[in-house]
């Protein structure tokens, strides 16, 4: 019985699955295996045939001479302070907006809409925004007077991480905003009712019932934003080019890597991070195990 | 929480107007940024340069700086229209690729057990979980192994990889679709090809349209991909285009800049307002994945 | 010559046996109905007759042909399942036909048949409907024509009847009697609901965990259950189960019983032990000038407009009787009854087994 049932599912199972699981291989499993290659090697980017085994000197390096290169990691905290900001105000928002107050909808679209912006508009947008004759400025001299000028961008000043920082806030509050509202619409209206024939308030009401319900989703969220911060690329570099004060561990490793043809030492700081988010995802998992606030589908 | 016109104490007044306050600010500050931008693409040259950034212009039709970003003077690196070619080119075969690839694999993933299954999506989780500004080094390298490096196709082949979440968007509709459908076929004797792509694929309709919906967005928006793999100016999607127009030595003029960005994100605005539903109902669903 | 034949079908999942040596046997036109409770194994039966399910012990037979390791489409069956299964996104007439097409059966001879069940089903103005604009009903029709154009040896059902309403279900089950005296085609239908089952079978397999307790007609297995489960399963309201005592003499003491059983009662001869005996609640009926056997306790009466059943308890045991709507009865009466003895059946208190 050679086109039998079993068969068939045999063959499907494979043909559907060449080409995803090839894909994953070549694409997404090669690279990784490699990056841990290149980052014991000397690699210099270009001539592969030249590239010597070095060890661990990479890694060893990176935390003595090459310190300078970890330096920008400090850049991630104003980006994990923001995200924190930012999820909190995301929360008190979507509280507000799902008690379906008039307008809810008009609000919720304005906060969301600067997230489905193409992300170098996007950027733009924020930097042409915070430029030194920029509408920025112009409110704030319609109060201060004529000549009162912020030097928002400033590259060479540590305070200007946090005008990038806002800027992320302006991006993304509304995807936090959406996710922590779509949680909140899964706790039916009839909790709230019972409580409030018990006499409670709408404080009580919000720590009782609404809070513990989407605690979950709020530490998943932040999770992902401690995350992001680490591996913060594209919103300084869309600003400011990542010069300066304003530059982060990616975009370090990435000018490591293919400007100054050290790929050893970028796929060293790679493999490094990955460790760190490695770690993260664990915990992740760790605290969250065994409470699902969503079904895994798989 | 319901309302009720009957009560109405002043504290609760109080409270209602903090609440929209706090919406009203947060309002403005978003959309400052974004006023200030089309108010600037509509001044032309001179007014440009005498006028700030809050004012409305003089003449709201004024369209010579989209006129210039469409059809520059001087050549001045891509054009906008090549640009939306390429992007669209890369989109409609991201996308027809994404769809078949993930609605296929997650058929299999679903419908059978098989050995191998739990490693597979194991590997899959994992490697979601590699930030893909990490591994830009050996990518290149393979791309270039390939002979894909610095082709649209290089970017087609990244974007329908490892798409875990269209995969699981289908998963989960899938479970909605009953087996029994399946074993009625088999009955009839139809083999598992022809059920997938004459019965199960039409089915999944309003899964491939979250699915496009939200690549769509992903893919139109992205700028990290193309600016490690496909940075060069012929290739250039709309993200590189506008990223090289902004750039020190381009030789357009901001206001040109501005009306240019204003044409790149005016299909996704649109696009939002049409579909918001779909947009919040795909990442609230896609935000399982966690 | 049997059309359909089981032989030591066994089947386990794991450490589950699902099935546990099932043989029996049907001849064409037969309308075979496998009857018991959830997880008796009647589902898992039917997935293996139709080749859905795979690897098991045993063979099947349909209409002399040896389809145990046969696939589902070279087995020549068709079903209808719980839900339909239709395809939702073609008409009706592309859902009966799909499988037709499926097999490249040359387009006059498809239309052909679909027009041959359309007509035979009423479907003709349905055709080009499509399935989530029918009722449920409609719906079965169509997953019956979908059945009919493969002419197929054997038709299976699995529980068709309870997506739908009681009204509904009882239209669907005259028109599925009246197709199948129609067709004469051999069925296997699988259900939970006795009633379904005592209207529709020419032969009801009751299984439990697994086996099959007992095979016969309708007539006989409400008649003559070889068991307690099977008599408390087959009828409604349950059969009255009185515990009491058998003895030698062939005399039933309990629950304020002391009768004789008449001849033919028995299967075998009376030897004395705790026994159950099996009174039906339409086997009884108010007792006149003191012929009663019984004095019931009324605990409440419930009226279905032609009948009356009486719900009471005799010494501690439920007793359900019917008895006419003109009788006056209420909760606190005291009842007196008399049984039709020689409907009564006498179970073994221990093994279950009738006597």
């Amino acid at each position: 019985m050679t086109f039998d049932a079993k068969f068939q599912r045999r063959l499907t199972i494979f043909v559907f699955l060449i080409v995803p699981v090839t894909m994953l291989v070549v694409f997404n499993i090669y690279p990784i295996l490699q990056l841990f290659w290149i980052s014991l090697t000397d690699f210099n980017s270009i001539n592969w045939a030249r590239a010597k085994f070095v060890g661990l000197r990479n890694f060893v390096d990176l935390f003595t001479f090459d310190r300078d290169l970890l330096v920008p990691m400090t850049r991630s905290l104003y980006y994990l302070g923001s995200s924190l900001v930012q999820l909190v105000l995301a929360t008190w928002f979507a509280v507000v907006l799902n008690q379906k107050l008039p307008a809810s909808r008009l609000f919720r679209t304005i906060l969301f809409l600067p997230f489905v912006l193409n992300a170098v508009a996007a950027g733009l947008i924020f930097r042409y925004f915070l430029e030194l004759n920029g509408a920025a400025n112009d409110i704030l001299q319609l109060f201060f007077g004529p000549d009162f000028k912020v030097t928002w961008l400033d590259s060479s000043e540590p305070y200007s991480n946090f005008s990038l920082a806002a800027a992320s806030v302006w991006r993304y509050l509304g995807f936090n905003l959406v996710v922590t509202f779509g949680a909140l619409q899964s706790i039916p209206q009839d909790q709230y009712d019972a409580a409030r024939l018990e006499g409670a308030n709408q404080w009580q009401m919000f720590w009782r019932i609404t809070f513990p319900t989407i605690r979950l989703v709020l530490f998943l969220q932040f999770m992902l934003s401690v995350v992001g911060s680490l591996e913060v690329f594209e919103v300084p570099m869309l600003i400011t080019r990542g010069a300066g004060e304003t530059s982060t561990f990616a975009i370090t490793m990435l000018e490591a890597g293919f400007q100054n043809r050290r790929a050893g030492t970028a796929a060293a700081m790679a493999v490094f991070m990955l460790a760190i988010v490695v770690i993260i995802f664990g915990v992740t998992r760790l605290i969250t195990r065994g409470r699902s606030a969503v079904r895994n589908p798989l | 929480m319901s309302r009720r016109r009957r009560r109405l104490t002043p504290g609760k007044i109080l409270a209602l107007g903090f609440q929209y306050l706090t919406l009203i600010v947060a309002s403005l500050l978003v959309l400052m940024p974004l006023w200030s931008l089309i108010i600037s693409s509509f001044k032309p040259a001179r007014e440009y340069l005498d006028t700030d950034r809050i004012t409305p212009p003089r003449n709201w039709f004024n369209l010579s700086n989209y006129i210039e970003a469409i059809w520059p003077e001087q050549a001045n690196g891509i054009t906008i229209g090549s640009a939306f070619y390429n992007t669209g080119f890369i989109l409609v075969f991201s996308l027809l690729f994404l769809i078949l690839l993930g609605s296929s694999a997650a058929f299999v993933i679903d419908r059978f057990r098989f050995r191998g299954r739990g490693l597979i999506l194991g590997a899959w989780a994992v490697v979601v979980a590699v930030p893909g500004i990490l591994t830009p080094v050996s990518t290149f390298q393979v791309l270039k192994l390939l002979g894909l490096a610095n082709s649209k196709w290089a970017l087609i082949v990244l974007y329908c990889g490892v798409d875990i979440v269209s995969i699981l968007i289908f998963v989960q509709f899938l479970k909605s679709i009953s087996t029994e459908i399946d074993d009625s076929a088999r009955i009839e004797g139809a083999n598992y090809f022809q059920i997938f792509f004459r019965l199960i694929l039409p089915m999944l309709t309003p899964a491939i349209a979250t699915v496009v919906i939200l690549r769509t967005v992903g893919i139109y928006n992205d700028f990290v991909t193309p600016y490690l793999y496909v940075p060069q100016q012929q290739e250039a999607t709309v993200s590189m285009m506008l990223y090289n127009m902004a750039g020190f030595n381009s030789g357009t003029s901001q206001a040109v800049l501005l009306a240019a960005i204003v044409l790149v994100i005016l299909p996704t605005v649109i696009g939002f307002f049409i579909l918001q539903r779909y947009i919040y109902a795909g990442i609230t669903n896609g935000s399982v994945k966690g | 010559m049997s059309f359909l034949k089981l032989e030591h079908v066994s089947k386990s999942f794991g450490n589950f046996k699902a099935l546990d040596d099932v043989s029996f046997e049907a001849p064409a036109g037969a309308f075979v109905v496998l009857l018991g409770p959830s997880g008796c194994g009647k589902s898992t039966l039917l997935r293996l007759i139709t080749g859905l399910t795979e690897d098991h012990d045993g063979e099947i037979h349909i209409k002399d042909r040896n389809v145990t390791d046969l696939d589902p489409k070279d087995r020549k069956v068709a079903m209808v399942f719980q839900s339909y299964a239709l395809y939702p996104h073609l008409s009706v007439r592309k859902n009966i036909s799909f499988g037709m097409e499926i097999n490249r059966m040359p387009r006059a001879e498809r239309e052909r048949r679909v027009a041959e069940a359309a007509r035979a089903l009423q479907l003709e103005p349905l055709l080009d409907r499509v399935p989530a604009q029918l009722s449920g009903g409609q719906r079965q029709r169509v997953a019956i024509g979908r059945c009919l154009v493969r002419e197929p040896d054997l038709f299976l059902f699995d529980e068709p009847l309870s997506n739908l309403d009681a009204k509904l279900r009882h239209e669907t089950r005259v028109e599925l009697k009246h197709l199948h005296q129609r067709l004469k085609a051999t069925t296997v239908y699988v259900t939970h609901d006795q009633h379904e089952a005592m209207t529709l079978a020419t032969q009801v397999v009751l299984m439990k965990d697994g086996k099959i307790v007992q095979m016969a007609t309708p007539t006989e297995l409400y008649a003559r259950p070889v068991n307690r489960f099977a008599a408390t399963f087959i009828g409604s309201p349950a059969i009255n189960l009185i515990k009491g005592e058998l003895g030698a003499d062939g005399r039933f003491k309990g629950a304020g019983l002391d009768v004789a059983l008449p001849q033919g009662v028995l299967e075998v001869a009376p030897s004395a032990r705790p026994a159950e005996l099996g009174l039906r609640s339409e086997n009884a009926r108010i007792a006149r000038d003191g012929d009663a056997h019984q004095t019931i306790e009324v605990d409440y009466v419930e009226p279905t407009g032609a009948d009356l059943y009486v719900n009471g308890k005799a010494e501690g045991q439920d007793i359900v009787v019917r008895v006419e709507n003109t009788a006056r009865i209420k909760s606190g009466d005291k009842l007196p009854i008399r049984w039709q003895l020689d409907q009564a059946l006498v179970f073994d208190a221990a093994s279950g087994d009738r006597i």
